[in-house]
């Protein structure tokens, strides 16, 4: 996918005038936020369980090479293939191969965020190949030539009436289906697929170095389709995602099902370490793993960014995040939205291409208080947002704004006396509605906010006051 | 050149490590949450309980005063028409007559070996397996490559029946992975983990539009998990 992150302010203003889109995310967040509140308050042990899985995943991470090579190793003992790609075209380019090798024409998908990096189904449709993408959501943005604006709620923006009249057009269906019915639809026609497909993609949630599995979490079924039907098996796997042991995963599949839709594990969970063994009668013959690197290994190598690697894509960073809250996942410009996308991005795309992204946040701190694997995300955003500064990201008005902003600072009377000037101005402008007169950010800003209305007496004097009268 | 990246990238790995990272592979048994049942638990209550929660069904035929009656009354109510049974020898041990109980049911049942197709099985109504392991903590029913029987038989037919020897129940996700990894009864002989598992929990579910809950995507749209007072286990 051709990244347009460097789009964000223009993406997410028009974002922002999408009635639907606010409605939807506001749904959508809130169920999110039940979800995981239910999950993370019916487990007293939410904090050791979280430090256990940063330190089991970070074990991982800090001995990478020799994890990858652990994994490798034994699948490779079972009879699975291990290959190794440098970038979005060479994985592309592997896939292809290995689907060319084995004589498939028909492939289906299941959902995968780093499939979506590499743009891989244009690619072999490209090449003449049937692509049919097996998870609902995913099937639906597929069919709308659209790309996923949540990690794992893909179609988080389509509404049933979308839905309904998409399904209408390409499948013949009830204009006026309603949501079971729809998901019939999808069944019917997708199931047709499963049983006809000789080459089966998926991504992985983890890869357990001891002992070379591959861990799919799912709730619909397609990723077991995908695995067992066809006769070959691809899953395309970020480097990032290997994990020491097969027991260190108690602790990451309840932190991810919990943190991702608030179940204690999802519907189907598969492990898969080898192609179909001598006695059994389905599950691929041919098993691959595709590891991608596209701007992982440089991520790797600096450590004040490191544990940005540790993510297992569970989503509660976006659905905490005020701002993926308010302009969705499309405003990124890019596969990975909310808070992990804006610190992973400008690594993967470019800092160049990606320097608003890290803007793209209060700094409130929420993402860094859901993650599951305590990645430090606000402190991320904060060191990105000085890396884009000493490449020179910030033009003249950011420039003069924050030294004006540094002197009076540091001069509590120049403050003071600002303050005591600014109040019956900007009383006027608020009340007037004339934010439009305020020129570059500010009126970027007003735009789509209403100013709120600063009370008569300033904090400072509230204080005094209030402290004079003992606190109360 | 392909395999060319191989080398280059751990040549990278290696040159950039710093530190010394704690060993890869040590062991570092996972303590157990207090949400996980324990000793003196009772696990097919908590099995029934969690599944229940999920939208799965589930029986403690350990509890009830006419086992074949409760199952039979089950699959009845399903209104099936075919169910396919997998060719596990331990369907041998059981006391309670599972092909009888269907046949008695009015539905035509075959027996099938691992040489079946996942789209012969998809023409099934029911799939009927015994679970290889248990987990009373989340309710799931867990299945691991087996010579006889097939992957897709848990899959692809409408609805799944699957019965839990009481031998093979579990408390908590640690007892599954330590069982795995040490051999435990239920996890020797040809049980194999270490090629091919899957977790199932509950029926085929999913909220991918305007997240409402709809059950029966590409999975059973019923699952019925019966927990057996009896085991299947030599010793």
């Amino acid at each position: 996918m051709r990244p347009r992150s460097d789009q964000f302010h223009e993406l997410s203003s028009e974002a922002l005038e999408d009635s639907f889109l606010r409605e939807a995310l506001k749904r959508a967040s809130s169920s999110f936020h039940a979800a995981k509140t239910d999950a993370v308050d019916s487990m007293p042990d939410w904090e050791e369980l979280r430090q256990r899985g940063h330190d089991r995943k970070n074990r991982a991470i800090e001995n990478l090479p020799e994890a990858l090579e652990v994994f490798e190793k034994n699948l490779r003992s079972r009879g699975g293939e291990v290959h190794y790609c440098e970038d979005g075209a060479a994985a592309r380019d592997q896939v292809l191969s290995i689907i060319r090798s084995s004589g498939g024409r028909s492939v289906t998908k299941s959902k995968s965020m780093v499939t979506e990096e590499i743009a891989l189904n244009d690619h072999l449709e490209a090449a003449g190949l049937s692509v049919l993408e097996g998870d609902l959501g995913e099937y639906i943005i597929q069919l709308a030539g659209e790309h996923p604006s949540h990690i794992i709620a893909p179609a988080i923006h389509k509404s049933r009436e979308e839905v309904a009249e998409l399904f209408h057009d390409h499948l013949g269906s009830d204009p006026d289906a309603d949501i079971p019915e729809l998901t019939r639809v999808a069944r019917e026609t997708l199931r047709e697929a499963f049983l006809g497909a000789d080459i089966g993609i998926s991504g992985a949630n983890f890869v357990i170095a001891e002992t070379g599995t591959i861990v799919l979490v799912e709730n619909e079924g397609n990723i077991r389709m995908s695995t067992t039907v066809p006769r070959v098996h691809i899953a395309v796997v970020g480097i990032e995602k290997v994990l020491p042991r097969r027991s260190d995963l108690a602790a990451l599949l309840r932190l991810l099902c919990r943190s991702a839709t608030g179940q204690r594990v999802t519907s189907y969970i598969s492990f898969i370490s080898s192609p179909r063994t001598g006695g059994e009668g389905d599950g691929p013959e041919k098993l691959h793993v595709v590891f991608l690197d596209a701007g992982r290994s440089r991520l790797w190598a600096d450590p004040t960014q490191r544990e940005a690697l540790n993510c297992i894509r569970c989503g509660a960073c976006l659905n905490f995040c005020p701002v993926y809250g308010s302009v969705g996942g499309h405003s990124y410009g890019w596969v990975y939205p909310g808070p992990i996308g804006s610190v992973i991005t400008p690594h993967y795309v470019g800092i160049e291409k990606a320097s608003q992204l890290p803007q793209a946040s209060s700094l409130c701190g929420r993402c860094g208080e859901v993650c599951p694997m305590k990645i430090p995300l606000p402190d991320m955003l904060l060191g990105l947002r000085a890396k884009a500064v000493e490449a020179g990201s910030a033009g003249f008005s950011e420039k003069l704004s924050m030294r004006v902003f540094s002197l009076l600072a540091r001069s509590p009377r120049l403050w003071r006396l600002l303050l005591a000037l600014g109040r019956p101005f900007y009383r006027l402008v608020a009340r007037a509605g004339l934010a439009s007169i305020l020129g570059g950010a500010a009126r970027r800003w007003s735009r789509s906010r209403s100013l709120p209305l600063p009370g008569r007496s300033g904090f400072r004097r509230w204080w005094r006051e209030d402290s004079e009268r003992g606190g109360e | 050149m392909p395999g060319d990246y191989r080398e280059r990238l751990f040549g990278f790995l290696r040159s950039r490590a710093a530190g010394q990272p704690g060993e890869l592979l040590v062991e570092d048994p996972a303590p157990r949450p207090s949400t996980a049942p324990g000793a003196g638990d009772d696990l097919a209550e908590r099995f029934r309980a969690e599944l229940c929660a999920v939208g799965g069904e589930a029986v403690n035929l350990g509890a009830v005063e006419d086992p074949a009656a409760e199952l039979g009354n089950w699959v009845k109510g399903l209104g099936l028409e075919s169910a396919v049974m997998d060719s596990d020898p331990a369907w041998e041990l059981l006391s309670l007559p599972v092909r009888e109980l269907l046949d008695s049911a009015g539905l035509a049942v075959d027996s099938v070996g691992s040489s079946v197709t996942p789209q012969e099985l998809a023409a099934y109504d029911l799939g009927v397996t015994l679970a290889d392991a248990a987990i009373a903590e989340t309710g799931t029913i867990v299945q691991c490559a087996r010579p006889f029987r097939p992957r897709s038989i848990s899959l692809v037919p409408r609805c799944h029946l699957v019965l839990v020897p009481g031998d093979r129940l579990l408390g908590g996700l640690e007892d599954f992975f330590e069982g795995i990894d040490e051999g435990a009864s239920w996890a020797a002989g040809d049980a194999d983990f270490d090629s091919y598992f899957t977790w199932i929990t509950g029926p085929s579910r999913t909220a991918d539009i305007e997240k409402t809950l709809t059950i029966g995507v590409h999975g059973p749209e019923r699952t019925g998990a019966f927990v057996l007072g009896e085991g299947v286990s030599d010793d």
